[in-house]
């Protein structure tokens, strides 16, 4: 039998330099994720009892949102797999999901908010559990679509078309075969989603806070910058404390395994109403859920004010604040800088996860800050840092996106690990390549197509991150995103607007990430 | 939809184009009612793109495909009443084996869900009642194959397809199996459609074999008929490996050493092809041709050895007495094959 090298056998002088950096840095992300719970504790239950009805207000747009989301998302995975339409289509369904939330909610206003650009009065009330519920679902439903897409792929055909050939409806196949095979995948993917609800903050923050709606990640910010209150943290953090306990089923649900499934196979033919129901509502969401909000967005940023026509004055206006040339130099260097030490740094995890158990364990732990809800570390980040020289720096507000965003690039070093990597590895090591030499000539070179794509795929969410920087910012740490939302919150629409476009453009290297890699 | 023949399976001048290449060129063929046809060929023959337009995962450019007396040219495949055995089996990984057999009898409109008593004796046809409640991934390789069939028969199909059902086993599984499912098809009366490339499997299994070779029917019939008298050279090459030589013509006939067969007088040179099996030395003054042994090797517990004619041809034979390598002996063919 021929020998398998492992990958222990490759790194076998490093194992304990990285299984204590595993360690220290999943510490370092737990300490404060530790620190709002102990916290909080005692505040629990006063949040209970003044706050129940943000807990339900919560629970059910959570709910909603998550069935909406995974409905019209799972609906278009289904649809799209079933009608094998081309996979450039996926680019125009995730479309949705490339816009951030709250720049989506943004949008959405000048579509059909008051004043939009469409018709000039409310077409539908934004500012309500209707506006945010929209605005969520826009976004999250792609993300529903991706997951379950790539769950439909992974089955491949045969299991369907066996169903079909021993005589089942295409109905009962899809429920009795196709659907029953992705319970995992769409358990999955209702995890990820409902997850995604309960810790946005951008959505509800444009949407809610002016009708008074709050949610949990809403309510947290609203009781820290309380001043009434004797101690806006503890409020706070037990605030906290119900968005965990909300989340914590989401993290027992049942792994489902249905086993191997065979994905070698040939497809059936489609028939060509079933391709026209798809090829339709492929181009109604695409026309609908993202063409008419960011084309409403783009033209309000171009309106002058109480006039029609085009103008370039909004840009200029934004570019004379401090704030806002502050607050979009900051976002790019912060998510080139984060960008670049999550992939680094995913890499190094991945490897000390692979030569010792403990450090696999802790590199585990490293998923939490970025599944749990962003308001919970950043509240931790307050109270483990805030008394240091670093709170209020623009490093502080990295070192937050550091702990959330390093899972993404984690996964993403992991998947690239592959055993052929280490057989290549050890084959250098074998023929008497130094460690460094073969970190330096081997591996890197090989996984520069992972590092860059791991680079890629933080760099968006960084750089259009709200819910760690408006409770984390302070003046002359201001991000685009904060901006853009204090723009919104002051009335001024068509600023948000243009700041909006600007932070989508500058997000634009996100289409560059290879297929199936974003997160 | 029209009835026009009971024959288990129908095809009349089926024509199958992709792109600029035509796959399959005007087939016409037949399986009869109970009868289990072999369809052997070479790669890009034609087999799998004739199992996938009888399947109805394909739709053909032109002809006609009778299944069970009934026009099925244009029928979904769920309607055309087929068991189809896969390669790698396709077996639902979340079903049990009794839950496959209860799911696609439920499916069938005419005979509705099946019986407790019905699913049990397909069970126990294949030999699986015990293992009835596992999952595909607590069975053998060997009992999935039996859950595969057992789901082709629940059907009541007019036709079982067979894609190379046994390239997934083990050579001795293998054997055993398709003695097994072969009994098993004719003692329920279903007429199979069996592909492979392997010709000890169409010739243990076939009531008749098909040869298609460049998306044409070059030769059927009964298995032993094909294997010594094939029509062509693809038919032959389709059973086995053959010695070839390409014969010059001349003076109206082609020779090989000292063996000499008559040839068309408009052709200027012949293939002539055998089997290993169909050498022997010589006997007496026989006429024959003379070769040098090379090297010698195993084969299925047979000696053999790698000889190579004078002409410089090499040639596949048994070890003919206690010949060394360098030896040179003098051959001759008991049944020559000539195209």
């Amino acid at each position: 039998m021929r020998a398998e090298p492992s990958s222990t056998q490759a790194r076998s002088r490093f194992p304990r330099l990285g299984t204590a950096g595993a360690v220290l840095l999943s510490v370092a992300a737990l300490l404060p994720l530790i620190g709002v719970l102990v916290r909080g504790a005692s505040a629990v239950v006063s949040v209970l009892r003044g706050d129940l009805d943000v807990v339900w207000t919560t629970l059910w747009l959570v709910l909603a949102g998550t069935a909406l989301s995974v409905i019209l998302g799972g609906g278009l995975a289904v649809l799209t797999w079933l009608a094998r339409l081309p996979r450039w289509t996926d680019a125009l369904l995730a479309a949705g999901y490339l816009v951030p939330p709250f720049i989506g909610a943004a949008a959405w206003l000048a579509a059909l908010g008051p004043g939009n650009v469409l018709a000039g009065r409310t077409l539908v009330p934004m500012y309500s559990a209707t506006g945010i519920l929209l605005a969520w679902t826009t976004h999250y439903a792609p993300l529903a679509y991706l997951l379950l897409r790539a769950t439909l792929n992974a089955q491949g055909d045969q299991p369907i078309l066996a169903a079909r050939i021993h005589g089942l409806s295409l109905s009962r196949s899809l429920w009795r075969v196709a659907l029953p095979l992705a319970a995992r995948g769409l358990g999955a993917t209702v995890t990820l989603v409902a997850l995604s609800l309960l810790g946005n903050y951008g959505v509800p923050a444009v949407l809610g806070f002016p009708a008074k709606i709050y949610t949990l990640a809403t309510l947290a910010y609203a009781r820290l910058l309380n001043p009434a209150l004797s101690d806006p943290l503890a409020a706070a953090s037990g605030v906290a404390w119900l968005l965990v306990l909300l989340a914590v089923p989401a993290f027992f649900r049942s792994s489902g395994d249905t086993g191997e499934v065979s994905g070698a196979s040939f497809p059936l033919p489609v028939s060509p109403a079933l391709s026209r129901v798809a090829w339709s509502s492929v181009w109604t969401w695409t026309m609908l859920a993202v063409a008419l909000p960011l084309l409403a967005l783009l033209l309000l940023a171009f309106q002058p004010p109480y006039a029609s026509g085009f103008t370039l004055a909004n840009f200029q206006t934004l570019f004379e604040v401090d704030s806002a040339r502050r607050g979009l130099i900051n976002s790019v260097g912060l998510a080139v800088g984060t960008s670049l030490v999550c992939a680094l740094l995913g890499l190094a995890l991945a490897r000390a996860g692979q030569g010792s158990r403990l450090a696999r364990r802790a590199v585990q732990l490293l998923n939490l800050p970025y599944l749990l809800p962003g308001t919970l570390l950043a509240l931790g980040m307050i109270l483990t840092l805030g008394r240091t020289a670093l709170y209020a720096t623009p490093l502080f507000l990295m070192l937050a996106y550091l702990l959330r965003f390093v899972a993404p690039g984690l996964e993403n070093a992991q998947a690239a690990l592959t055993p052929a990597l280490s057989q290549l590895e050890f084959a250098a090591q074998v023929h008497g390549v130094s460690p460094w030499q073969r970190l330096w000539r081997i591996v890197l070179p090989l996984l520069r197509p992972q590092l860059v794509a791991s680079f890629l795929v933080v760099y968006p969410l960084v750089l259009s991150e709200v819910t760690l920087s408006a409770l984390l910012y302070a003046p002359g740490s201001e991000t685009a995103g904060v901006n853009v939302l204090n723009l919104l919150s002051e009335g001024n629409l068509r600023s948000a607007a243009a700041m909006a476009v600007l932070l989508l453009v500058l997000g634009l290297p996100t289409l560059l990430v290879p297929r199936g890699q974003r997160a | 939809m029209r009835e026009v023949s009971r024959d288990a399976l129908q095809l009349m001048a089926v024509h199958k184009r992709f792109g600029p290449k035509t796959v399959l060129k005007h087939l016409d063929l037949r399986v009869g009612a109970g009868e289990i046809v072999a369809i052997l060929g070479p790669s890009g023959g034609g087999k799998t793109t004739l199992l996938r337009l009888v399947a109805g995962l394909l739709l053909p450019d032109g002809g006609q495909i009778i299944i069970g007396g009934q026009d099925a040219t244009r029928l979904p495949p769920e309607r055309r009443r087929l068991g189809y055995v896969f390669q790698d089996y396709a077996l639902w990984p979340h079903l049990s084996a009794r839950q496959h057999l209860e799911l696609v009898m439920q499916g069938q409109a005419a005979g509705g869900a099946g019986t407790v008593a019905e699913v049990n004796a397909l069970l126990s046809s294949v030999g699986l009642l015990e293992q009835a409640q596992n999952r595909p991934g607590q069975l053998s390789g060997g009992q999935r194959q039996r859950v595969a069939l057992a789901r082709a028969l629940a059907v009541r199909p007019e036709l079982v397809l067979l894609d190379e059902p046994y390239s997934a086993l083990d050579p001795v599984l293998r054997e055993t199996l398709r003695g097994d499912v072969a009994a098993l098809l004719r003692a329920e009366g279903r007429a199979a459609l069996h592909v492979t490339h392997d010709p000890d499997e169409a010739l243990s299994v076939a009531d008749r074999l098909v040869v298609l070779s460049g998306g044409e029917l070059v030769d059927e019939g009964v298995p032993e008929r094909i294997y010594q008298h094939p029509r062509n050279l693809a038919s032959a090459r389709a059973l086995g490996r053959l010695n070839e030589f390409q014969l010059t013509s001349e003076h109206g006939r082609v020779s090989l050493g000292e063996l000499h067969w008559p040839s068309p007088v408009k052709q200027s040179g012949l293939t002539l092809a055998f089997r290993w099996e169909e050498t022997r030395p010589v006997q007496g003054e026989e006429p024959g041709f003379t070769v040098r042994l090379e090297t010698l090797f195993s084969s299925r517990g047979q000696r053999m050895g790698r000889y190579r004619l004078e002409s410089g041809e090499p040639l596949l034979a048994p070890l003919f007495g206690a010949l060394q390598p360098g030896d040179s002996t003098k051959l001759t063919i008991n049944r020559p094959l000539l195209f």
